[in-house]
């Protein structure tokens, strides 16, 4: 469906991207993550063709492509942008007619989804009477309006109510039952994880991560615990003995370990009334820091990282 | 095409559905309407009623020939056409107190009765006012608070010139009569070249109309002034708002910067002829209704909007470049600051080339891009208007101008549409036409 090979793009003296490799499979929902400045927007505007790389090649649909493949491609950006002094419903219609629709036909649509989501009632009001969460809802139609058969999506549940978040995420999830590939670009770990099939990550224009969530975590294999104490055992004033990066989760304590974890249980169960101690992989957000934030290697000197999730 | 049609339309409409749009082309429906109107319904319904005038006349010579030379007017032209009153008549009257008394009592006393409506205006003739040798009542004043009614100030002082010529014509023994025909002459006619037409007949000098000469082409330069300025500045409040809104990038993941700019530009050309064309429309539907069509030379129309159109492409897709690369609103006063500047200069200096259409100032002028788009219109609209040679080759060199700056525009928006951070100077833009990929 997208295929990047050896791009290369540099803005002045920066190097935004390096020689970036990058395969979406069709039908697939494609997690894009990395940290803020590590080349996601530039990658993803030069698969939309809104700038062009220095080298290499990108293939959309097969071809090495031109701007009239983005009829097919819907485009959420992180930063939203509407016409403020337009109504909704024209609004809906000029978009549908920028991705190549009828007038009448951009007209019906936008009507449909409009009733879909509950904002009929809205279709004559200038966009600014409108509250965020209705923007939101609107931009999101002008990005599936015309049925694309690639849909890049920006930070797409930003701003939504959990409410709203569900029926996007519904009608997402039918869009790609219908063939549409969906590209997540998000710092949303926990909606990467729950939600895509094949993972990227990008840090520093370079691609530093890139396969299945279960491949991907094996590469890193189980090396993090996860513990729950009933009373208020504290592990971050005093880690435990061969653990290190210890965050308290809130309801639980999560630690990266090296050595033999029966070692380590026994030491916990010591320390208070345990509840709970798994062997996990490491979550996506942990792989995600540890590659965005590398912290030293665990060593005898336990290191201690708290957090307030 | 169908793309940048849809932004042409979308922006078109945005723009003409606006009420202050809306508002600018009712102006000149609304005075020349209104002209029509007035013509129509109050042609013969003008101010007919009497105005009075009390006339002092201490010469103690004049007064009696005066109300004679009114009575001839009241049957005249000035007052019946078809014998039908059409001006307002004149009632000289003499002034009946105690002349030169109390010179200031009498002026009060008549301002009072010019106040209360009781007479129109009072007048004094000096006493000296026939002497060849002047002295301190040698004068003529005329008193009223109608300062715009001329026709009878000028009536009475045409006609009591005459008068005093007359009497002192007899008193130095000249034969009146004799001078009047000896000295008369007719006015001298303005008139427009003699030329022949397709069957070899000699089509008729028109007469000229001076101020009409010079304020057709005026009006035709304001009126492509007017249009760029109103045209152009809406071009770059919607780039700056794409940019602001962060919409730009949503429409670039529809079509090319190139796609875009043509879109906006269409759309301001639009704007622009729609404006214009309301207030072309209107003049040329008042000038044939008064039959006056022919002050406008043949094809002055076609020009203007050709002209236009270059003009409004060259101006428009420069203030869309630059205002791409602005933030907002205040980074894009100090580009468009620079180019309105190049709007003004030639609607200035178009007055030197109205004054003097085929000389050599003019004639450069009319070459020079952007600034020939306003010279050589004002050119065109004054017969017999500039060779054909001329227009054509100030037409290329226009088109040519405007392909450059269109193309140079498309490089700094292409680039700009995207850039955040400080705006650029004219050096960077500079740098951005000519940055590859």
């Amino acid at each position: 469906m997208v295929e990047l090979e050896q791009v290369t793009k540099k803005f002045g003296g920066h190097l935004a991207v390096d020689q970036f490799d990058l395969q979406v499979p069709e039908g697939s929902i494609f997690g894009f993550i990395g940290p803020n400045g590590s080349g996601k927007t530039t990658t993803l505007r030069m698969i939309l063709r809104i700038i062009e790389p220095d080298s290499g090649s990108i293939r959309v649909f097969g071809r090495a492509g031109h701007i009239s493949a983005n009829n097919a491609i819907g485009y959420l950006p992180e930063e939203r942008g509407l016409y403020r002094k337009m109504t909704v419903l024209r609004q809906l219609v000029y978009f549908g007619r920028l991705k190549g629709m009828g007038g009448r036909e951009a007209r019906q649509a936008g009507l449909e989804w409009l009733e879909r989501l509950e904002l009929v009632p809205w279709k004559d009001k200038k966009l600014e009477t409108l509250s965020k969460g209705m923007s939101q809802k609107i931009q999101f139609i002008a990005t599936i309006l015309a049925r694309p058969r690639l849909l890049i999506l920006d930070e797409p549940f930003s701003g939504l109510d959990p409410v709203n978040l569900e029926i996007i995420r519904t009608i997402l999830l039918e869009l790609q039952r219908e063939g549409t590939t969906l590209i997540f670009s998000t710092h949303d770990m926990h909606t990467a994880e729950q939600l895509c099939d094949t993972i990227c990550m990008i840090y520093k224009g370079k691609e530093v991560l890139d396969g299945t969530l279960d491949n991907i975590q094996a590469t890193y294999g189980r090396d993090t615990l996860r513990m729950r104490y009933r009373d208020r055992t504290d592990l971050a004033a005093s880690p435990l003995e061969g653990t290190s990066q210890v965050r308290n989760l809130g309801r639980f304590w999560e630690m990266r370990f090296q050595g033999e974890p029966h070692a380590i249980l026994r030491k916990a169960v010591q320390r208070g009334q345990l509840d709970h101690f798994e062997v996990i992989h490491p979550s996506l957000h942990d792989i995600f820091v540890r590659i965005a934030q590398p912290g030293p290697e665990v060593t005898g000197e336990p290191e201690v990282e708290a957090s307030g999730a | 095409m169908r793309k940048v049609l849809a932004v042409a339309f979308n922006e078109y409409r945005q723009v003409v559905l606006t009420k202050s749009f809306l508002l600018s082309l009712l102006f000149p429906v609304l005075i020349y309407g209104g002209m029509f109107a007035a013509s129509i319904f109050f042609g013969d319904k003008t101010d007919l009623r009497d105005r009075v005038c009390v006339v002092d006349d201490r010469t103690g010579q004049l007064l009696e020939q005066l109300v004679e030379a009114n009575e001839k007017r009241s049957r005249g032209s000035d007052v019946l056409t078809d014998g039908k009153q059409t001006g307002p008549r004149f009632v000289i009257q003499p002034y009946e107190g105690a002349s030169g008394s109390d010179e200031k009592e009498q002026l009060i006393r008549l301002s009072d009765r010019v106040r209360s409506g009781e007479i129109f205006a009072f007048a004094i003739i000096g006493k000296d006012y026939l002497s060849l040798d002047g002295g301190d009542g040698d004068f003529i004043q005329y008193y009223s608070d109608s300062p715009t009614f001329g026709r009878l100030p000028d009536w009475l002082y045409r006609t009591v010139r005459n008068l005093v010529e007359e009497k002192r014509f007899d008193a130095a023994g000249y034969d009146r009569k004799e001078i009047n025909r000896i000295t008369s002459h007719n006015q001298l006619e303005r008139l427009s070249l003699a030329e022949l037409d397709d069957s070899g007949n000699i089509i008729e000098p028109q007469e000229e109309n001076e101020v009409a000469a010079f304020l057709i082409p005026f009006g035709l330069v304001m009126l492509i002034f007017v249009s760029i300025q109103m045209t152009t500045p809406i071009l770059l409040n919607s780039v700056i708002e794409e940019k602001m809104q962060r919409i730009a990038e949503v429409l670039l993941s529809s079509l090319t910067p190139f796609q875009l700019l043509w879109g906006k530009l269409f759309a301001g050309v639009g704007v622009g002829l729609t404006f214009s064309a309301v207030y072309i429309a209107s003049l040329g539907f008042s000038l044939r209704y008064f039959e006056k069509l022919q002050w406008i030379p043949e094809g002055t129309f076609l020009w203007f909007f050709i002209f236009l159109v270059t003009g409004m492409l060259a101006f428009g897709s420069l203030f869309a470049g630059v205002s791409s690369a602005c933030q907002d609103l205040r980074d894009s006063q100090n580009f468009a600051g620079t180019i309105i500047l190049l709007l003004v200069a030639p609607m200035v200096l178009s007055i030197v080339t109205i004054e003097s259409p085929d000389g050599p100032f003019a004639t450069t002028l009319s070459m020079i891009p952007p600034f020939s788009v306003m010279a050589m219109m004002s050119r065109i609209a004054i017969p017999p208007g500039p060779p054909e040679w001329q227009v054509l080759l100030s037409l290329g060199l226009n088109l040519a101008f405007t392909a450059l700056v269109v193309w140079a525009s498309s490089r700094i928006f292409r680039i700009g549409i995207l850039a955040q951070g400080k705006a650029p100077g004219w050096r960077e833009l500079l740098r951005w036409v000519f940055r590859r990929g």
